[in-house]
């Protein structure tokens, strides 16, 4: 909003504070939608979910195969062990 | 334009909608971006007088403001205060870079009134070149309480409360910026 200029008086320093007051532009109507969008949270991305579940499946898979190798290997030691016993 | 005071005898109060911005509600900060924008604006744009930057440094104002609206104690003084010291602070820092990068330019242009003779209007220009310059040339102090008290005539009180000083503080301040200002014109009117 910048109204018409005012005439000038006798005081050059009044007649100047008064052109600084009535020369800002005028804002631009959406800035309040570009500061909103600046300190929103950031939304959830899909990506992110399918990553947990995935590592969640990588940790089970290890489990898992930690307790197969871990029973096969026992057997094994027991059957050898138990043939060489006496 | 309407004022924040009007607004506010018509709608919640600033406490209101900062208890409501703390519970995360992001309308409420758009009420209150909406009704100071304006005001952060013309404080950026009297200290930079650019246009760019004094937008870019209002974001920046209010997005500090909703990063830090925890800090912000009601009982210390008005939100408006508190707000216009994170702008007061932006737009000094900015001041003092571009200062550091490429020393200061005068930026403004205003229109002339109509009926003015061209040799009027050359005069005219060439005051307000030379207090555009003396302004850029006072003092830090000097410069925020004129531009705070006198271009955008807040009252001196809260400039008192933004800059921390007493209100005599203020008062000299500004009188003594006039004087400076004053002076740089005589000094234009005896050069040949």
């Amino acid at each position: 909003m910048n109204p018409e200029p005012s005439p000038p008086s006798s005081d050059p320093l009044s007649d100047w504070i008064r052109a600084r007051r009535e020369q800002v532009p005028q804002l631009r109507q959406d800035l309040t939608e570009q500061i909103l969008r600046q300190v929103r949270p950031p939304e959830r991305k899909g990506f992110l979910p399918m990553t947990f579940w995935l590592g969640k499946m990588a940790i089970l898979c290890a489990a898992l195969c930690t307790l197969t190798v871990r029973i096969y290997l026992t057997a094994i030691f027991t059957l050898v062990l138990t043939d060489l016993l006496p | 334009m309407v004022t924040p005071r009007a607004v506010e005898s018509e709608s919640p109060t600033d406490s209101q909608l900062i208890e409501q911005v703390r519970g995360g509600d992001l309308n409420a900060f758009s009420q209150l971006i909406v009704r100071y924008q304006d005001r952060v604006f013309r404080i950026q744009f009297q200290f930079l007088q650019d246009y760019q930057l004094a937008e870019d440094l209002t974001q920046e104002t209010f997005v500090r403001v909703h990063a830090n609206l925890t800090r912000y104690d009601a009982t210390k003084g008005a939100f408006s205060t508190w707000l216009y010291t994170i702008a007061r602070n932006l737009a000094r820092n900015a001041l003092a870079k571009r200062a550091r990068e490429k020393g200061t330019e005068t930026l403004v242009e205003v229109a002339t009134p109509e009926g003015e003779s061209p040799r009027g209007m050359a005069s005219r220009k060439d005051v307000i070149a030379q207090l555009d310059a003396a302004l850029q040339g006072l003092p830090e102090l000097y410069q925020t309480a004129f531009i705070l008290a006198e271009i955008e005539e807040l009252p001196l009180s809260q400039v008192a409360e933004i800059e921390g000083v007493p209100l005599g503080t203020i008062k000299s301040r500004v009188s003594r910026a006039k004087e400076k200002l004053r002076e740089a014109l005589q000094k234009q009117d005896h050069e040949p």
